[in-house]
């Protein structure tokens, strides 16, 4: 199946489908630095696409995608994503600008993260983000709100239900004029998440129910936009976030009393101002997070915490027609509380300075160049420069060509570098982990009449260096910098769309190679490991999407292939490859004066039994039906939500 | 006339690959002979790869995640040792709180015996087996064998450890496990009732006995810590002598002020014990019983996670270097000269005959 993926189609840009892409007049002041990334191979979900999947969380709208390692403990478990042969903590997840990467352990568990919150999602894989700081070695991941403005008052309220009791609930509730955008969300979800399955981990391979599965979530964004005069820009964000699990047992245990309880209040003010040659953008939020653990069985109970104060500057300078200077100014506080972080008596804190450079130049429409610099004052001493630089020919007939370089690295967490306990202790001493990456994109891109194809490859060579590895000596689990991972691969994508009269048909697919592999160990590392592939990083990806609408209705399948993923750093075992198939259904109507939506997603329809990660069992085949209505009378359709 | 040569040729080939497949009994991976050894992987935790390897000695034959091949699935999550008894073998595995039970000759699957909450170690009387368990803030579990089904719960001290079964009374080392402990709990078997517990220091890991009076009790000893969890100094690991009768502590031996041994292996003669193994401890070292001193060299200078003997009076170390790959036996003669190195599974901590 791979193989006939090579063949006959190629990274999914179905995601850039004009068709989809709703171009707001607006002017947003937390986004805009994505303008530097400097690479071609991005991913970009609009709010319509996002739409598609909006009572879901964010590992459900990329777990399907090829080139994104999605890791999944179990069915709605923790989920977390690397990119590029990379761990979870190699990926920085940016909300409005803002880095959401906990500074106790560098990860974000996606599967916390309700799509309804956002509009806009930018994937952008390799170092090209390298403007962003600390954390975005391997990709990063981009959550934006978008506002509208002018449209009045409009509420929306939908439902859901699922199998294994899945229940989903929430609300929207907006009101714009011309200067005032205002939004109100709130939503509440829980599961029971009982499903059957074969347990082939037990004795006789018995048939039984998942347990200890249950979950609660809800929580409230508000947000406002407003603008001061026609120059100037406030924007406000708050994000109160509560999560209630219960933890399940592994395939291989019979019983499970772990449970966890993770509460987030997330809060963001920014101002801009719009001139004609300059823009100045300021920002400040404040990050607060709790993770309650609790295993009655062991009598286990703990508590960390983390607060983060961000204060961001941005300088823009508009040169010529489209050029564009930026000087900016970060600053980022961290403090992490738990028993086991207390070192010396005092919670660990970190303060981070940091200056970047960005400029963008276009020379006519074919020919431009992005290129950044960042450089960080942490802990007493300068963090080595890094930096991004992509060039770009476009349409040289029907081709794009883009080439990137960058330099990225990421900064010990709080644990990496104070965790004590009798068992592990943290490693002051440690220096930063660095990325030196390269890739090529190609892409041609073919219109006519009401047709389109694109097709498109990146290749892709990144090396890590002083990699953060947790290794027993004397007794004590300590990290220290030692592993080095060479990655290499390529992506290939296909999109083809035909409109004809109310019909769209779209065809898409996508396949990556990741080469992951260790070149250097740690001390006490088996020598077998040298050259071997990372754990948990599947060599192949690839997925199908095919999808027709008429009018207002809108079926899809995708297909999605995961290629085994070794267990052993020996590369002896690994999980099985697996090929998952979902089906999706959307209609929308304008039923008594308002506008409904029904969404109905069948997942896993062939009923395969597959298993992201060692020892987690996951469903068979299950759905989830849900109902939207929005209430606004004087609404009408704009193109782009029909 | 080609393609006929190719139809056979293929048949052939299928034929011979239906003939390579393993059966569902295990009997044509595993040889059927006397002697053999199982040795008990831990694998990656949460990553539910531990695994069994089996040793044939005579015919120096190694086969690794035995189990799996055999029953088409892996044990679980951290095995934490093997028993055998008769013809059947006891998989204690920690994380997943069960304990696999599975024929000793063809590792056939046959049953598994749940709500035995962190798996330690096993020893038994005729049909009455008895489990440590970390679980449940320290419990001994029995079982009856025959039926394979927990009959009573016995609470002892934290964390408990190895055993000891002398006559009718259990000793069992109560570790700390996640927190701390000094005792041994003497347990009657008759009625399951706890006779005593006695104070023997920081630790107690392992016990082995010189007869049937007299036992030798390894401690650890432990790092201390300040509030702030800085290392503030150690309490030495010891040799304690006891009497089996009295239940009397008779002496004590200091043996490391910073070094933290886990593991006894008690020679075949039973004239001296090699103590090793645990976390970070380096060397294997000899005590002389009778003289009651160590040697003051180690008779190995490796670093092993886990030690063991057998019935020839080998002694086996295994190291296991990341818990992401394979670890490895040495075997070495009674004067711990090394005789072979074996690469087994992930994380070995010991093993059974």
């Amino acid at each position: 199946m791979l193989v006939l993926l090579l063949i006959i189609r190629t990274t999914l840009w179905a995601q850039k489908l004009p068709e989809d892409t709703l171009v707001l007049q607006r002017v947003d002041i937390v986004a805009n630095r994505l303008v530097y990334a400097s690479s071609n191979d991005n991913i970009h979900f609009d709010k319509s696409m996002i739409n598609q999947y909006y009572t879901g969380e964010l590992n459900t709208i990329l777990t399907p995608l090829a080139g994104i390692n999605i890791k999944t403990y179990g069915f709605n478990g923790m989920s977390n994503v690397g990119m590029r042969g990379t761990n979870a903590n190699h990926t920085a997840i940016l909300w409005n600008g803002i880095n959401l990467q906990d500074p106790l352990n560098g990860g974000f568990n996606l599967s916390l993260f309700p799509l309804f919150l956002v509009d806009d999602i930018q994937v952008h894989k390799g170092g090209s983000s390298a403007l962003f700081g600390s954390g975005a070695m391997g990709g990063s991941i981009h959550l934006s709100n978008k506002p509208s403005f002018n449209k009045g008052l409009e509420t929306s309220l939908h439902s859901a239900m699922g199998s294994f009791g899945q229940y989903k609930f929430g609300s929207a509730i907006k009101y714009s004029n011309t200067k005032l955008s205002s939004l109100l969300k709130l939503y509440y979800s829980t599961a029971k998440n009982n499903f059957p399955f074969i347990n082939t981990q037990q004795f006789a391979h018995p048939k039984q129910f998942q347990k200890n599965a249950e979950q609660l979530q809800y929580g409230v964004l508000q947000e406002n936009t407003f603008f001061l005069n026609k120059n100037q820009q406030m924007k406000t964000f708050l994000w109160w976030q509560n999560s209630h699990q219960n933890i399940p047992p592994q395939m291989s245990k019979f019983v499970s009393k772990k449970q966890q309880e993770n509460k987030s209040l997330r809060t963001q003010l920014a101002w801009g101002y719009f001139g004609k040659k300059y823009r100045v953008n300021i920002r400040n939020a404040t990050l607060f997070s709790s993770l309650l653990y609790q295993d009655s069985e062991i009598n286990l109970k703990s508590k960390h915490s983390s607060i983060s104060n961000i204060t961001e500057l941005e300088f823009i300078r508009k040169f010529r027609r489209r050029d564009q200077l930026m000087l900016g100014f970060n600053n980022r506080y961290e403090e992490g509380k738990s028993k086991q972080l207390q070192y010396n008596g005092v919670n660990p804190t970190v303060n981070a300075a940091a200056l970047f450079l960005a400029y963008s130049s276009f020379w006519g429409d074919k020919f431009s160049v992005k290129a950044s610099l960042r450089n960080e004052y942490v802990r007493n001493a300068t963090t080595p420069l890094t930096y991004a630089l992509g060039i770009n020919w476009n349409n040289i007939g029907n081709f794009d060509f883009n080439i990137n370089l960058s330099k990225n690295y990421r900064i010990p967490t709080f644990n990496d570098l104070y965790w004590v306990d009798g068992m592990a202790k943290g490693n002051p001493l440690l220096k930063d982990e660095s990325s030196l990456g390269e890739e090529l994109n190609i892409a041609y891109k073919r219109k006519w009449n009401k047709q389109k194809f694109n097709i498109g490859t990146t290749v892709f060579n990144t090396n890590y260096s002083n990699l953060i590895q947790w290794i027993p000596v004397e007794g004590i689990w300590s990290p220290y910098n030692k592993k080095e991972v060479w990655a290499r691969g390529l992506e290939l994508s296909a999109l083809y769309v035909h409109d004809f009269k109310k019909w769209q048909f779209l065809w898409q697919a996508a396949y990556s190679y990741t080469h992951s592999t260790i070149e250097k160990i740690g001390d006490n590392e088996s020598l077998e490991n040298i050259h071997k592939q990372l754990i948990l990083v599947p060599l192949h990806q690839g997925d199908v999407i095919l999808k027709l609408s008429y009018k207002n209705i809108m079926v899809n399948y995708n297909q999605q292939i995961e290629g085994q993923r070794y267990t052993r750093s020996d590369n002896l075992s690994a999980l099985k490859a697996y090929s998952l198939a979902n089906i999706g259904l959307m209609w929308k109507a304008k039923i008594w004066n308002q506008r409904w939506q029904f969404l109905f997603h069948w997942n896993n329809i062939w009923n395969q039994v597959y298993h992201p990660m060692p020892d987690y069992a996951m469903p068979l085949g299950n759905y989830e039906f849900s109902l939207r209505v929005f209430f606004n009378n004087n609404h009408k359709l704009t193109a782009n939500e029909k | 006339m080609r393609s006929k040569i190719s139809l056979v040729i293929i048949i052939a080939g299928i034929l011979g690959f239906a003939a390579c497949k393993k059966d569902n009994n295990g009997t044509k991976i595993l040889p059927n002979t006397s002697e053999v050894l199982y040795i008990s992987n831990e694998g990656a935790f949460g990553f539910g790869n531990a695994s069994l390897s089996v040793y044939y000695p005579k015919e120096d034959r190694l086969i690794n995640q035995a189990f799996e091949q055999v029953n088409n699935r892996s044990l679980g999550d951290v095995l934490q040792s093997v028993y055998r008894y008769k013809d059947k073998i006891y998989c204690l595995v920690n994380a997943s709180s069960k304990i696999e039970v599975a024929q000793a000759n063809s590792l056939k699957e046959l049953a598994v015996i749940k709500n035995v909450v962190m798996p330690r170690y096993m020893s038994n009387e005729g049909n009455r087996a008895y489990v440590s368990c970390w679980g449940n803030k320290g419990e001994i579990v029995a079982l009856d064998l025959s039926t394979n089904t927990i009959v009573k719960r016995i609470a002892v001290g934290n964390g408990p450890e190895h055993l000891l079964l002398n006559k009718q009374n259990l000793f069992v080392c109560n570790s700390g496990g996640f927190k701390t402990d000094s005792t041994l709990s003497i347990i009657d078997i008759n009625n399951g009732i706890l006779k005593k517990t006695l104070y023997v220091g920081d630790a107690p890991m392992d016990i082995v006995s010189m007869g049937d009076s007299i036992a030798f009790v390894l401690c650890r000893g432990k790092i201390l810590y300040d509030a702030s969890w800085n290392v503030i100094g150690h309490s030495s690991s010891k040799l304690v002598k006891i009497s089996l009768i009295d239940f009397k502590i008779l002496k004590s031996f200091p043996l490391f002020a910073k070094q933290h041994p886990a593991e006894l292996v008690l020679s075949k003669d039973k004239q001296s014990v090699y103590i090793g193994g645990g976390y970070g401890f380096a060397g294997l070292y000899r005590f002389d019983l009778n003289r009651e001193q160590m040697d003051s060299l180690p008779v190995s200078t490796k670093s092993f996670y886990g030690i063991a003997g057998d019935c020839h009076g080998n002694i086996y170390g295994f190291e296991s270097p990341d818990f992401t790959s394979a670890g490895s036996m040495t075997i070495m003669n009674p004067q711990a000269v090394i005789i072979k190195v074996k690469t087994v599974g992930i994380g070995p901590n010991g093993m059974c005959y």
